[in-house]
């Protein structure tokens, strides 16, 4: 078995025995199926004020979900995947790394013929299985409560995409991750090592958005990205230049098309697919701010 | 004729403005037992350090067992085996398991038998599925000098292997750290600032003070060369007057 594996494999198993990180895939879990409550719950009302229409007014409008995919019923599962994913990601990340200075093993480690890239992929690798059993875990919950919703289960095409969506949750999940590993292995202090990249996340999941594309500050919580408010120049600026970076709007309107929302607007996602695979890459290349050096400095509490 | 397990030329470390080692040169030979004494921040961690591969020096150069440290880092970490001071664990691990991914680090496929034979060894057998949590101090000594010497190094670095430990711990590590030498062959290189280990122990030593080596000689030559000294703590305060 090679090094990598091995790191790995200690990783994911080391990250799956603690509690934090058990906790946070039970409250993933809980939100993909809350998820598909609250479709259920939208889908009811809207078609019980839709048959009360039909029956008091006696003409005949159009079904409000005539040809909408049966996969909108788990739209929010998006919003929770950049909210509560994204952290859950972070924390993985940071775990990764604080883990062997905290137990003050790097020294140890570092002794054996181990090159610090191995080491790295490792520990990537090893935290993005465990994201990987995350998703499928709320992507089984996913496909299982539609078909408890709907009353039948997902044709093989929906199955597909659902598929395709928590893999592309995956790949946006990534970077985060690296995030995480990075602050984890650079900082003096634990809760500094956490604080860091959260306070980043708020920047590109909030910031960049509103000062690009969702002026509207509610879109920020809706699962499909927001054409900006106003036409104004100084808007239209900011999209022009934040729109490339804005990972999660790019997750947004490629998830929405994937799961074949009434909303998705554009059905192209190449755009977004190359932005998401670009900033996974580049988030890779942050991993060489992490030396042996670094890992092997003292972590306070 | 006798190898040379060890080798430093002119090895320098800075951190700023402040030398931590200064021009050391010196060789251990192959079947010693060479302990490195010094004053706290003598240089003593640093030199162990650059020799495991841990930390870059400034200038200088190294070589273990004929490996350079800079060029032939991964060779030179295959060849040898290290106890850190106040060496850690996964506390939440057994042993087996801590032992386990250490020894897959080391490159050894199957790990399973070596680890039963290496507590064997240290007569530590019967503890593989309790977790660290619950081990002393001697227990942990023990389980780095296990890791250390599962993928059979040619040498061994250790940094002060006895600090901390209650005397029957010392007794332990000392008559462990001489079976090392003499059944498995393994040159010791040790730090250490307890003299009376090191008279017990030591084939050879050398006196580090404020980074730069101030003596270095076998230990018998050394006992021989100040006769107006009654001990080795004796010699080591006179040859630091005459250095300062």
């Amino acid at each position: 078995m090679s090094d990598v594996m091995v790191i790995a494999q200690r990783e994911a198993r080391s990250t799956g025995r603690e509690r934090s990180a058990l906790a946070l895939l039970v409250v993933f879990l809980g939100m993909a199926l809350l998820s598909a409550a609250i479709g259920w719950s939208s889908h009811h009302t809207v078609m019980n004020v839709y048959n009360e229409t039909m029956r008091e007014m006696g003409t005949s409008i159009p079904n409000p979900f005539g040809g909408v995919s049966a996969l909108d019923t788990v739209r929010n599962t998006t919003i929770y995947i950049v909210l509560i994913g994204a952290l859950l990601a972070i924390v993985v990340g940071v775990r990764a790394s604080v883990r062997d200075r905290k137990a003050g093993v790097t020294d140890l480690i570092f002794s054996r013929p181990v090159k610090l890239s191995s080491y790295l992929a490792g520990k990537l690798l090893g935290a993005q299985v465990w994201m990987a059993v995350v998703l499928v875990v709320a992507g089984v919950g996913s496909w299982f409560s539609v078909w408890v919703v709907l009353g039948k289960p997902l044709s093989a095409a929906d199955t597909a995409a659902l598929v395709g969506f928590y893999a592309l949750a995956w790949l946006f999940l990534l970077p985060f991750c690296v995030l995480g590993m990075v602050s984890g292995a650079r900082s003096r202090h634990e809760s500094t090592a956490l604080l860091a990249p959260i306070l980043i996340w708020v920047a590109i999941t909030f910031a960049v958005p509103q000062l690009g594309t969702a002026q509207n500050p509610t879109a920020l919580m809706n699962p499909t990205p927001a054409v900006a408010s106003t036409n104004d120049l100084f808007f239209h600026a900011n999209k022009v230049v934040l729109q490339p970076v804005s990972v999660t709007e790019h997750f947004k309107h490629a998830s929405a098309v994937l799961l074949g929302l009434r909303d998705a607007g554009s059905s192209s996602v190449t755009g977004d697919l190359l932005s998401l695979g670009l900033i996974a890459l580049f988030s890779l290349g942050a991993l060489a701010l992490v030396t042996r050096s670094s890992m092997r400095r003292p972590l306070y509490e | 004729m006798t190898n040379v397990a060890i080798r430093t030329e002119a090895l320098t470390k800075t951190y700023g403005d402040k030398p931590a080692l200064a021009d050391l040169s010196l060789e251990v030979d192959e079947g010693e037992i060479f302990g490195l004494l010094g004053h706290n921040g003598a240089g003593k961690t640093t030199t162990v350090s650059i020799l495991t591969t841990l930390l870059d020096p400034t200038s200088g150069s190294a070589e273990v067992n004929g490996h350079d440290i800079a060029r032939s880092s991964l060779d030179v970490r295959r060849s040898i085996g290290y106890l850190p001071e106040n060496v850690e664990f996964y506390d939440g691990l057994t042993l087996s398991e801590n032992l386990t991914y250490f020894a897959r680090l080391s490159g050894i496929a199957k790990p399973g038998p070596r680890i039963s034979e290496v507590l064997r060894f240290l007569d530590f057998s019967g503890h593989e599925k309790e977790r660290l949590s619950t081990f002393s101090k001697g227990m942990r000594q023990r389980v780095g000098i296990a890791q250390a010497i599962l993928h059979e190094p040619s040498v061994l670095f250790l940094d002060e292997p006895t600090s901390g430990l209650d005397p029957s711990g010392v007794k332990m590590l000392r008559e462990t750290i001489v079976r090392l030498n003499q059944e498995l062959g393994m040159t010791i290189f040790m730090n250490t600032h307890l003299l009376a280990e090191v008279t017990r122990t030591c084939t050879s030593i050398g006196i580090l003070s404020a980074g730069s080596l101030i003596h270095h000689d076998s230990l018998e030559r050394t006992l021989s060369s100040f006769p107006g000294q009654d001990s080795l703590e004796d010699i080591y305060l006179h040859i630091e007057t005459v250095h300062s």
